[in-house]
């Protein structure tokens, strides 16, 4: 344990001044990404008088992910496949029976209707010269289609046009609760430290998932789960946090796709162990397969390209405009892509990675938390609503689902806080509430001495880091893992920061060892194997007992566990056990 | 821990902060009185590139650490 006594006397926050600011609004959205702004632009064409604010870490239209990935849309072309035949293929090779199918149906339903949305708000989507959607088929149901990089600041646009007010820079620290109700919410300044007091009717976290700062791109760091879990809101599925994927050994660059095409150092066929044909996404069973092979001493592990349609093109699809003309986009790729390609030169090596994707608040139909007046959207809640059953968030085994599942849920919410503030009267902030939320916020500058936030984050990513303890998992390895993140979870209480910015590094890391303790205890309980969901002592799926969620609650500050079954019975695709009258 | 550097030609900046408004993890700040980026938390660059990408006079490279990246897995090359 490192305490820093560099840091000492760098910030006397005991004697300075930290200015506050008061806001009163109807909605509260915290998070700027595409979901938090969908749910802003949506809610005021649904209710025009509404206040709506975005508190945004960063800046609104540049945060998220939404903007930083391949833009892809998932497309589903009615002609060929109608939502019924869609869901029950999902269920069954991706769900794998955990999944909410009418949330799914009513997902796919809406599909042409939100790409026609995302375009109404001046979001750039390719046609053809006879003005039909540039689709590329990616299965036999589906297909992608390219969107633009600067989506975000094209539905930031709409936005502001529509009087949403933003407030950037402002780090959301704590829910407030009263009666049992959400009423606001408390952050305060990267820049200068101001603390913000946010009254609200309704609060929607549209704040991403939880991905451990390890694939640094993906820049999800679980605030909102936090949050809303501090705040008494439920979890659901947090043992499905745990997405990996491969990487180019030198330049860390994704290789989506390259699964299909993986050779051991001894020259043979990998994929051929987990995989009869070529499939759309990547599973699980790759990333197993990837650790079984280099800890039989058969790495490295590398990609043969040239020998996949999908792959052989390197990264044309992004970098040029042969099959989508994206010009944002390009630029960004160009960059990115090239210093990668530089470092890899003629490297075919692949390292599987975690990216977590952990999105775990617990959601109904109406994207309400169980907190009334609280909800959770987009890549924060994807499997507490159950949605997509066994799988992490998006792309969850079902590539171009992330930024239209985010689209999907703003839409749906929109309508949800307008309608809770109909029915719901005002209620007013409790002050000492209030007193301790910012007390626990700056609590890391006040300190004379402690550990780095960079510290903590480490000894997490230590744990949850290498797949064989959070992908293709054993009893053993799940024990080791939850082990270490004890000892992270015992700094938590010592971590200094030097500055606001450190201060927000400092809440992350808190909120890294939060995600990861939960991810290690549910992923204990569950004794199977499902979907993306993979033990190595076991290895079968168990319907018997495990057609169950994991709930993770929040008792007075215990973590407590406690399941809830399936409500498959309602649901028109059965698991196999449950078919032709079994049970 | 991975050295990123973010290299700005401060004489060719034209000051029109879309380098500070893209950093979504705030590693660039902006310096109101001389208009111009400071690179002032490298260590968390996520090397998106999109500073360097948006920049209307090309006054911005990143430079990535590839090698001081940790990949967290339990293989010597890959820890």
């Amino acid at each position: 344990m490192k305490m820093n006594a560099d840091r000492e006397g760098k910030t006397d926050m005991k004697n300075a001044e930290i200015q506050e600011k008061v806001l009163s609004t109807d909605v509260l959205i915290v998070g700027g990404g595409i979901g938090g702004l969908t749910a802003a632009v949506r809610t005021k064409e649904v209710n025009p008088h509404l206040d709506v604010v975005i508190m945004e870490k960063n800046t609104t239209g540049y945060s998220g992910k939404a903007n930083r990935g391949g833009g892809v849309l998932q497309y589903f072309d009615f002609e060929k496949c109608t939502p019924d035949q869609f869901v029950q293929y999902h269920v069954h090779n991706v769900g794998a029976y955990l999944g909410d199918q009418e949330l799914l149906h009513e997902y796919v339903s809406k599909n042409n209707e939100m790409i026609d949305k995302l375009v109404e708000w001046g979001v750039k989507v390719p046609y053809t010269e006879d003005g039909k959607l540039k689709v590329v088929p990616t299965g036999p149901m589906v297909g992608i289609i390219g969107v633009d990089l600067d989506i975000t600041l094209q539905v930031r646009k709409a936005a502001v046009k529509l009087g949403v007010k933003i407030l950037d820079k402002v780090v959301m620290s704590d829910v407030l609760t009263s009666e049992g109700k959400a009423v606001g919410a408390v952050g305060y300044s990267l820049l200068d430290g101001t603390f913000h007091v946010v009254k609200a009717k309704t609060v929607v976290l549209a704040t991403g998932s939880q991905n451990y700062k390890i694939m640094p791109m993906w820049n999800g760091r679980g605030d909102g789960i936090a949050a809303a879990y501090r705040a008494g809101a439920e979890m659901r599925n947090t043992e499905f946090g745990n997405f990996a994927q491969q990487y180019t050994a030198r330049a860390h660059h994704d290789a989506v796709f390259t699964e299909n095409v993986m050779y051991n150092a001894l020259g043979e066929n990998i994929t051929k162990n987990f995989r009869r044909f070529r499939e759309a996404d990547v599973s699980s069973k790759a990333v197993a397969e990837w650790y079984k092979q280099m800890s039989a001493g058969k790495g490295p592990i590398s990609v043969h390209r040239e020998e996949y349609e999908v792959t052989a093109h390197g990264d044309a699809m992004f970098t040029t405009p042969r099959v989508w003309d994206r010009p944002y986009g390009i630029e960004v790729w160009k960059r990115i892509y090239g210093k990668a390609a530089e470092r890899d030169g003629d490297c075919k090596e692949i390292v599987m990675c975690l990216v977590g994707e952990q999105s775990p608040v617990k959601v109904g139909h109406d994207m309400q938390t169980t907190i009334p007046g609280l909800y959770a959207i987009g890549d924060l809640s994807y499997t507490g609503s159950t949605a997509p059953g066994a799988v992490p968030a998006p792309p969850g085994r079902n590539r171009g689902s992330g930024i239209l599942n985010a689209v999907f849920n703003g839409l749906i919410v929109a309508e949800s806080c307008s309608d809770y503030i109909e029915k719901n009267s005002d209620i007013a902030i409790d002050d000492d509430q209030v007193k301790a939320c910012k007390e626990r916020a700056y609590a890391p500058l006040l300190r004379e001495v402690g550990i780095s936030a960079d510290e903590v984050m480490d000894d997490v990513r230590e744990a949850i880091g290498p797949v064989e303890n959070s992908v293709y998992m054993s009893q053993h390895r799940l024990e080791i893992g939850l082990r270490k993140v004890e000892k992270a979870k015992a700094k938590v209480t010592q971590l200094k920061a030097a500055d606001f910015h450190d201060l927000c590094n400092c809440h992350e890391a808190e909120a890294m060892v939060l995600s990861a303790e939960m991810q290690f205890k549910a992923a204990s309980m569950r004794k199977e194997s499902r979907g993306w969901f993979l033990r190595e002592d076991y290895p079968e799926m168990d319907n018997e007992n495990w057609l169950k969620y994991i709930i993770v609650k929040n008792m007075n500050g215990e973590m407590v566990f406690d399941t809830e079954d399936v409500p498959y019975e309602k649901w028109a695709v059965k698991p196999p056990m449950f078919q032709h009258g079994q049970k | 821990m991975a050295n990123h550097q973010i290299i700005v030609d401060q004489e060719k900046c034209i000051g029109c902060k879309n380098c500070y408004k893209s950093c979504f993890v705030d590693v660039i700040r902006w310096d109101e009185s001389s208009k111009k980026p400071i690179i002032a938390y490298p260590k968390d660059c996520a090397h998106c590139t999109y500073c360097e990408a948006i920049c209307p006079v090309n006054c911005i490279e990143v430079v990535i650490d590839f090698e001081g990246e940790r990949l967290y897995q339990s293989f010597d090359k890959h820890r």
